[in-house]
């Protein structure tokens, strides 16, 4: 519907626009990336508010591609292409219905001649106020813009967006200011709205963008990364890392009999059980180092099922594993360095390391195997921070610690779960309790209970009974 | 008794007499840089990967073939000693990438579909792949009539054809005598040795060989691509195995023949046991011993104090025996490394 190729943008030596190569089809595709990615500039090189540098914007209409890469704002609406504003922009003093009555009429063939009257336009009216309804604002009609709640001026935006008929509608952030109640509606319309329009949103709110998209598109330092641009699946919308009813045996022993759970973005979750209910399996499933029989493992929307663990690793997934697993011949500094993906990250990242532990640069020259049991756990999670992860798998941190080092590791891990999200396994419950948001708990190889940790104590019967022998 | 009081007059000979103790140290130590680059390849590919590679000698004996194949192409024969010397360590280069290109072919389309299987099954296919491609270059051989002084190189011993003069003899200088094919073993032995130690310790990629040896789960958790390390090992293991092939051409003690391909893989095995497996300064120091070992056994034959031949077999040996039964995991070697469990 609309592409773009080699599309490219220079303010002077800044390149705000980077060859990105683009297509959007009839779904709704979200542009996702850090503030200052260049993502409004794309939406100004869509509509036409800024030419392109170099590249080329296309259009299809009735099954042809049209080129409307020097068209002007009023062109590409009139073409159909609308966008909402991230800035509010509505009349203020106008009345919902003559907000949106008014873009009708802009785009209506007989938009020039203001001299009739303008109440004799009584499609419009209809239409304005079918749009309305639409979002969710009939009742409003009335009511001067300025006085409408935030939630209810994007509303209104939108509104605006739909009047003139758009065959693709770029959304710019519509969730912006929007109090958290209102949330739930705006996602709504964005949802119906795409039914019957191509959209492409751009929007911060993670959830958000699971939860509705088709298709999601990382947009970085103005640039498409190769890979990123991956078609997303809505009914495993929502998780970060989904696993779903994964069996996974050692030879003939069924291990995990049908595993459910899931891990959201900055969370972290504890996996409960006693010792030999499948929790060190659970994580050797996700990694493929035990490759689950059947079931799926997914880590944002994407099967890890088959993939080489190395390439789960690289999809940004650490691993802390049960008895640390020191590269015992291999120096601390060496421990470290084995754990950068990028080579030209390795300073910076043995830096990070060396703050966060100091020990670790005392010991840096030091066999891994010669250190102390909590200085290896130091350098285990050292090991995990700095390896570019977004989600630890962190099995039994405190086995074998005595209890003052217990606390310092308790504290690493508190300040790890910050940067990242954990999915921990640990035997003291009062520690897993204290760093979990959730909890799952785990017998015979699959979840029996899970909940809120907030709602438990270490000394519940509902969790005691399952864990003591 | 009498004998036993030669050996012992002999014995007390060579150590009162300074120069003939060198001698036999740089007759050492170039034994033991030959044992060094045989064994190099072996140890990597066993160490990291578990792997026994039967195949290794043959690799070694294919090197040498080719190396003296490609050498008397070239004409090296009539060449100068420092042309000859420059096209030799050319031939070198290159048979090692033919040969670690031929390693690799072989990890990535055959070894690779057996890591998960006990080592027996390993065993077979590198013993079977070591006696095909033994009896490929024994059939070549003889219908080419190349050990019969027909073949159209000429090259009935190819040693004697190209080895250059000035590399024959030996030297004195003072009271020491050398011979001066051993100059050229041990610097090879030096760089070898270096070489591969640059990369283990001091390249990125080694560090990732040394942390796969050690844990290959940990390794791939950490984002190292295992797989990958293991066909690039096997790669620079079966070059060096093929490298050694073009110096050992060149040794009055080995030469070319098809039987070299045993006659390599036998103390290379020796001297990966007795260094530790997956341990390269445990090989070093195997070599080193073993090369002692050999070169005083060599000089003890030649005084006449033992008439035994297969005295250098016997020590070898006897070497990798006592090592067993007094540490079995070798010198430098690790618990549990090696151990298929």
């Amino acid at each position: 519907m609309l592409r773009t190729t080699g599309l490219t943008k220079r303010f002077g030596g800044i390149t705000a626009t980077d060859d990105v190569d683009f297509e959007l089809d009839d779904e709704l595709t979200s542009l996702i990336g850090p503030n200052g990615a260049g993502k409004t500039t794309f939406f100004n090189l869509l509509t036409g508010v800024l030419q392109p540098t170099e590249g080329t914007v296309e259009f299809r209409r009735n099954g042809e591609w049209t080129d409307i890469t020097d068209a002007d704002p009023p062109e590409t609406a009139q073409l159909g292409i609308h966008r909402s504003f991230q800035i509010t922009n509505v009349f203020p003093t106008s009345t919902v219905l003559e907000n949106v009555r008014i873009a009708a009429q802009a785009h209506s063939d007989d938009s020039l001649q203001f001299w009739r009257n303008v109440n004799a336009f009584e499609e419009h009216f209809e239409e304005a106020h079918a749009i309305l309804d639409r979002v969710g604002l009939d009742g409003k009609a009335d009511v001067p813009a300025e006085n409408l709640s935030h939630g209810e001026k994007r509303q209104l935006e939108v509104g605006i967006a739909l009047a003139g008929d758009p065959d693709v509608l770029l959304l710019d952030e519509p969730n912006a200011g929007v109090s958290s109640e209102d949330v739930d509606d705006i996602k709504a319309l964005i949802e119906d709205v795409a039914s019957d329009h191509a959209v492409l949103l751009v929007e911060h709110n993670v959830d958000i963008v699971m939860d509705v998209s088709d298709r999601i598109v990382v947009l970085n330092q103005g640039a498409v990364p190769r890979g990123k641009q991956h078609d997303h699946h809505r009914r495993h919308a929502m998780s970060f890392l989904e696993l779903e009813d994964v069996q996974t045996y050692y030879g003939q022993s069924h291990v995990l009999q049908g595993v459910d759970l899931e891990v959201d973005e900055g969370e972290v979750v504890a996996l409960l059980g006693r010792n030999g209910v499948g929790k060190t399996t659970t994580i050797r499933s996700i990694l493929q180092l035990t490759p689950p029989r059947s079931g799926d493992v997914r880590f944002r929307g994407e099967s890890l099922v088959g993939k080489d663990t190395h390439e789960v690793a690289g999809a940004g997934i650490g691993w802390i594993p049960e008895g640390r697993r020191m590269f015992a011949r291999l120096s601390v500094e060496e421990n470290l360095r084995a754990a950068v993906p990028d080579a030209t990250a390795v300073d910076e990242a043995l830096g990070t390391a060396y703050d966060t532990f100091p020990i670790l640069q005392e010991r840096r020259g030091q066999r891994a195997g010669t250190l102390s049991g909590g200085q290896q756990q130091m350098l285990a999670i050292a090991r995990g921070l700095i390896g570019d992860n977004d989600l630890l798998l962190i099995d039994e941190p405190s086995e074998g610690l005595a209890p003052q080092i217990v606390s310092d590791v308790g504290r690493a891990l508190l300040s790890a779960s910050e940067e990242v999200s954990i999915l921990l396994v640990e035997q003291k419950l009062s520690l897993a309790l204290d760093l979990a948001n959730r909890f799952y708990v785990m017998d015979h190889g699959t979840i029996i209970d899970s909940g809120e940790t907030a709602d438990v104590t270490a000394e519940d019967e509902r969790l005691r009974r399952h864990l003591s022998a | 008794m009498i004998e036993h009081l030669l050996i012992l007059g002999d014995l007390l000979d060579l150590f009162t007499s300074p120069s003939r103790l060198i001698a036999v140290l740089i007759e050492g130590l170039a034994k033991a840089s030959l044992y060094v680059m045989i064994a190099s390849g072996l140890t990597l590919i066993f160490g990291l990967m578990d792997v026994i590679n039967f195949a290794h000698g043959a690799f070694t004996m294919y090197g040498a073939y080719m190396a003296g194949g490609l050498i008397l192409a070239v004409g090296a024969a009539e060449m100068g000693l420092a042309m000859v010397v420059v096209v030799f360590l050319l031939v070198m280069l290159t048979i090692f990438l033919v040969l670690a290109l031929i390693g690799t072919v072989m990890e990535v389309s055959l070894v690779r579909r057996l890591y998960e299987y006990p080592p027996i099954f390993q065993i077979l296919l590198t013993f079977g792949i070591a006696i095909t491609l033994e009896e490929f270059m024994r059939m070549f051989v003889e219908f080419q009539g190349i050990n019969n002084g027909q073949y159209r190189f000429g090259w009935e011993t190819p040693r004697l054809e190209t080895v250059p003069t000035a590399l024959r003899g030996a030297t004195d200088i003072g009271l020491i005598r050398f011979e001066n094919i051993h100059v050229l073993e041990i610097l090879l032995g030096v760089v070898t040795v270096v070489a591969i130690w640059t990369f283990l310790n001091r390249t990125r990629y080694g560090l990732f060989v040394r942390a796969g040896v050690e844990d290959e789960e940990m390794a791939a958790a950490l984002g190292i691509n295992v797989k990958q390390t293991f066909t690039v090992v096997f790669a620079i293991g079966s070059g060096i195995a093929g490298a050694a092939g073009v110096i050992l051409m060149w040794d009055p003690l080995w030469s070319v023949s098809v039987p070299l391909a045993l006659a390599v893989l036998l103390p290379a095995f020796v001297i990966v046991i007795v260094g530790g497996l997956g341990s390269f300064k445990g090989t070093v120091v195997a070599s080193l011993l073993v090369g002692m070992i050999d070169a005083f056994g060599t000089w003890a034959f030649q005084t006449g104090a033992i008439t035994f031949t297969g005295i250098d077999d016997l020590m070898i040996f006897g070497i990798l025996v006592v090592m067993l039964i007094l540490q079995p995991r070798g010198l430098f070697g690790v618990e549990g490394q090696g151990d298929h469990g």
